[in-house]
């Protein structure tokens, strides 16, 4: 595999998120971080709340502005004010897919409307039929009966609905797709019909993904790449497989401890591990990015570093 | 098991909801049983009925709610010290709120909404307390720094004076489980006490759950939708499916020998650390059914991909597997054809077999 | 409830049961679930026979009676109610103190059924059409108001920043002013008349519209969907008169329905004071201004359209009520 020519699809440097709060505080809800996305893969980001992984999913969307560093995504740097231009690839090229089956889709719109919200945005004068066109394949795409295209999200179930916030997502057949935590909502069963759903587009398609969650057993089956964030900061990222096999991070390490198993002979006494930064001496600030190898990196000052391994 | 004694037994349990589009019927049938001691996981997906269903022990109903059927049988020891049996279903307001708190207790899904923003939780963890345990000055402040100190909260003395929004997520879940525990209850509901928390927590908040439940003695109703989380504290699991229970038995018997198909799918469908990654993730096709239509047979054969003609038409009753274990499928009549679980299924079991103790925990 | 199972039966089905799926979560009907709630109230549903009932009269009466609501006729004046039928028990029969008024005044062949007034007008007859009269103007002040405040709630709630701030200024400015002070000022400026009546409701009456629609769009603004379309490189004014308006519908209808009544009581307020509809014109404001006066003698003339801008005022209340509980259950 050639990826030497392929030049990454997302590059985000530096990336920091300060929100003002009420006393003149900041929240640092992101400090400082850095990752890539290549064409056609799956980048997970994964953390709990407070982590920052949500912030910055709709930093690079663009939804909110940056505080600092940069972001050029397909060659467009798309850190500052968007020009026009900029801001029509982007659109066109990049989408999200949320977390809310319920709040992701407008109640007073019918599917086969707000499947088609992208395409209305960017070819107003579209022919009828050739947008119902692409709305039925889409939906044909995401296992969406097209019987259903003229019925309201209230009459779809929870995972029909993400489909249809997949649907529209994709309809413009964008490079990027962002999943930000789109199936924690559902239940179990369904979470694994969407997430073999996402698979199946990216072998046709070539999509992208930015696949936000909590959920690393998920994570862990869709992922080729994963980044684990811990209060606004990426404290390890690799390949899935070193990242399990080699986890360094010991936040790594709880939160794959913390992961259920399904074996309740050895569940039962099993106890996960805990992570107490204070009780560690860990400050993120003081560490810096160490390569364990060419894709592997966690955050850590070298004393550290080295009382991990 | 069988000598272990039967503290609550649930029978037929129905329950319906009237809604502006017609009736909901939520709960179908359902059973329970709960033995001293044990803990009964209830796992289901959305529309299962399985909160529902437990909501009924703590006489917890919404206004359009409708009780068609079912009898809960409570056995319990009075203060007078002798042993009593009563139907829940039929008790008073008055006579169901003085068991409640004393012998059945509840924890919530969401800690926020559980507790009282507007007290703090030393007033709180009291209440309760004082209405049941009658305690009060020196010995009502002991009982409570004690609690805390129960459920793993550090620096108790200080915490009793915090307010619920002063605390994080996990610690709220804590307090909230000290207050049901406040009155030694014979029976802690758990309704998915730890899906709104994050992940090393729940991991925490399961552990405390299982220490004080073999400390303590008590018997604990475990609602979840998450296997791992079953596999860790359950004796006892029920599958709940479209308002029935679909398959019940010990956890060996349902981890390690599933009978039903749904139980096969939700045991397939949920990703493994341990199982290959390139691997396709088993799914069930389809959607839960609509519970405002009426179900016609087995409420699981248009997503069963080894549906029987049968299950179309006649709901399949209980076939028993063994003295603690049965599972309501056609598939288990002699008259049916052999059908075994998804390969992929059965080699994750032969793996779990061969894990038996000694896992690394990574 | 054993049926004999037949051997067949336990074969693996092999039809495709992806259809029975179909099936599933159609046939909701929001409009049918507001609709049932809202009539499942026994408040709301008296409401909409009341209105129902005040809008006909308001429109047939007039219509049908053999007299006009300026017909001076005062060598009729002051005769109290009389109404065919009633009579015969004895009461609204057109006597006073035991007098046959009508007879006295030769007026024997008539009927009017809330009497006549000091010029010898049929108070029946204007007090419907005084109805219409307050009506319309309290229509015309409120739709008119409700585009204006719906437009400055959705860009000061949408577009915020500087927008925002100096559009709520002025709002908090005009609102700290009474609007009766307002609407009064003007009046005396204007001279009362009845599109200066309407344009002095309307001036300060979109403030609270304004208000709420700003709160919804605030609300709305943060929700996923909006995200979405703005991920999705929708314009701005698409994001607000697709994704947001629909969904502030409900309350703006609502907030539509309690002004109505708010409006009703305005005018009637400023006829009051002398400020209402020139006559002959009546509204049933200026009818009990010119009414009250004689209430002591005459009771019958302030009585007729106070009552029916009682009942027409909790009509709309109990119906607006009733549409919120329909519409937001939970807010109760």
């Amino acid at each position: 595999m050639t990826d030497e020519d392929r030049r990454p699809l997302l590059v985000v440097e530096n990336l920091k998120q300060y929100f003002p709060i009420p006393g003149g505080n900041v929240v640092k809800a992101v400090d400082d971080i850095s990752f890539d996305i290549m064409p056609g893969e799956t980048f997970g980001l994964v953390g709990e709340s407070g982590s920052g992984k949500s912030t910055t999913g709709r930093a690079v969307i663009r939804l909110d502005d940056l505080t600092a560093g940069r972001i050029t995504f397909d060659g467009d740097d798309i850190s500052q004010k968007l020009t026009t231009e900029i801001e029509q690839r982007l659109r066109t090229n990049m989408a999200m897919v949320f977390q809310d089956p319920m709040a992701s889709l407008n109640p007073y719109r019918k599917v086969v409307d707000t499947i088609a919200t992208g395409l209305d945005a960017h070819f107003p004068r579209m022919d009828r039929e050739e947008r119902k066109e692409k709305v039925y394949e889409m939906m044909d795409r995401v296992g969406l009966s097209r019987s259903q295209a003229n019925r309201f999200p209230s009459q779809f179930s929870g995972g029909q609905r993400q489909r249809v916030g997949l649907a529209r997502a994709l309809i413009m057949r964008p490079k990027l797709v962002i999943a930000d935590e789109a199936i924690s909502a559902l239940d179990v069963s369904i979470q694994a019909q969407v997430v073999n759903l996402m698979k199946d587009i990216q072998d046709e398609m070539g999509t992208a993904y930015l696949f936000i969650a909590h959920d690393l057993s998920m994570v862990r089956y869709i992922s080729n790449r994963i980044a684990v964030m811990h209060l606004g900061h990426i404290v390890e990222a690799g390949l899935t497989d070193e990242i399990f096999a080699n986890p360094v991070h010991p936040y790594t390490k709880s939160l794959i401890s913390a992961i259920p198993r399904f074996n309740p002979e050895t569940e039962r006494d099993r106890k996960p591990l805990v992570y107490d930064a204070k009780e560690l001496g860990i400050s993120y600030d003081e560490g810096r990015i160490h390569h364990l190898s060419d894709s592997h990196y966690v955050l850590a000052t070298d004393e550290e570093l080295v009382s991990w391994n | 098991m069988a000598e272990k004694e039967c503290i609550l037994r649930m029978r037929d349990m129905a329950i319906s909801f009237k809604t502006a589009n017609g009736l909901v019927k939520a709960v179908r049938g359902t059973d329970l049983n709960v033995f001293k001691g044990e803990t009964v996981a209830i796992v289901g997906e959305s529309g299962s009925g399985k909160s529902v269903t437990v909501k009924q022990i703590m006489g917890i109903r919404s206004a359009n709610e409708v009780v068609e059927s079912g009898s809960i049988e409570f056995t319990y020891i009075d203060d007078g010290g002798a042993k009593r049996t009563v139907d829940i279903m039929k008790l008073s307001e008055r006579e169901l709120t003085s068991l409640k708190g004393n012998h059945i207790a509840m924890v919530f899904q969401d800690p926020l909404t559980s507790l009282d923003p507007t007290m703090n939780i030393g007033r709180q963890l009291s209440e309760s307390i004082v209405a049941h345990l009658h305690l009060e000055g020196e010995a009502l402040h002991a009982r409570c720094v004690e609690l805390l100190d129960l459920v793993g909260i550090t620096d108790p003395e200080a915490r009793l004076r915090s307010y619920p929004h002063q605390l994080s997520g996990g610690m709220r879940q804590r307090v909230v489980i000290a207050i049901a525990l406040s009155c030694n209850p014979d029976l802690l509901i758990c309704d998915e006490p730890t899906t709104a928390l994050d992940v090393t927590i729940q991991a925490r908040i399961l552990q405390l759950i299982i220490d004080l439940q073999r400390r303590m003695g008590i018997s604990v109703i475990f609602i979840t939708h998450n296997l791992g989380v079953v596999a860790k504290v359950a004796d006892y699991v029920n599958v709940m499916y479209a308002g029935k229970v679909i398959e019940a038995g010990t956890i060996d018997d349902v981890f390690f020998d599933p009978r039903h198909p749904y139980t096969w799918g939700l045991l397939s469908s949920m990703p493994s650390v341990s199982v290959d990654r390139s691997e396709r993730l088993y799914t069930i096709h389809g959607n839960p059914p609509n519970m405002l239509n009426d179900i016609v047979g087995d409420a699981f054969a248009p997503r069963n991909p080894y549906a029987l003609d049968m299950d179309f038409e006649q709901e399949p009753p209980r076939f028993v597997v063994n003295e603690h274990h049965w599972a309501a499928t056609w598939l288990l009549d002699p008259r049916a054809p052999k059908v075994e679980m998804p390969s992929q299924l059965k080699g994750r079991i032969a793996l779990m077999k061969t894990e038996g103790g000694g896992e690394s925990d990574r | 409830m054993e049926k004999t199972v037949s051997e067949e039966g336990f074969r693996l089905c092999t039809k495709a049961h992806d259809e029975v799926a179909e099936k599933e979560y159609a046939d909701y009907s929001y409009a049918k679930e507001i609709a049932g709630r809202f009539l499942a109230n026994k408040g709301a549903a008296i409401s909409l026979i009341i209105i129902a009932t005040i809008v006909v009269m308001a429109i047939v009466a007039p219509m049908i009676s053999p007299y006009a609501y300026d017909d001076v006729q005062t060598q009729y004046n002051n005769l109290p109610p009389r109404i065919p039928g009633l009579e015969q028990i004895g009461i609204f029969d057109g006597t006073s103190d035991g007098v046959d008024l009508y007879a006295q005044k030769g007026a024997s062949d008539q009927y009017h059924f809330f009497g006549t007034d000091s010029l010898g007008r049929d108070i029946w007859t204007r007090v419907w059409s005084g109805t219409r009269i307050s009506l319309t103007i309290a229509l015309w002040a409120v739709v008119i108001d409700v585009f204006i405040g719906v437009a400055y709630g959705l860009i000061s709630g949408y577009f915020g920043g500087k927008v925002d701030i100096v559009l709520q200024r002025i709002t908090e400015v005009l609102s700290s002013i009474p609007q009766l002070v307002i609407v009064t000022l003007m009046l005396v400026v204007m001279k009362p008349g009845l599109q200066n009546i309407i344009v002095a409701l309307i001036i300060t009456g979109w403030i609270d519209m304004s208000r709420i629609v700003r709160a919804q769009v605030l609300r709305l603004k943060s929700q996923e969907f909006v995200l979405a379309a703005r991920t999705l490189g929708v314009s701005a004014w698409n994001i607000i008169f697709r994704e947001i308006l629909p969904n502030t519908l409900a309350q703006i209808i609502v907030t539509f329905m309690f002004s109505i009544p708010n409006a009703i009581f305005l005018e009637a307020f400023l006829a009051f004071v002398g400020l209402g509809v020139p006559a002959p014109l009546a509204s049933l404001g200026s009818m009990i201004n010119d009414g009250y006066k004689s209430a002591m003698t005459y009771p019958y003339m302030v009585v007729a359209p106070v009552v029916v801008l009682a009942i027409l005022m909790l009509g709309f209340n109990l119906f607006a009520d009733g549409l919120r509980d329909a519409v937001d259950p939970d807010a109760q």
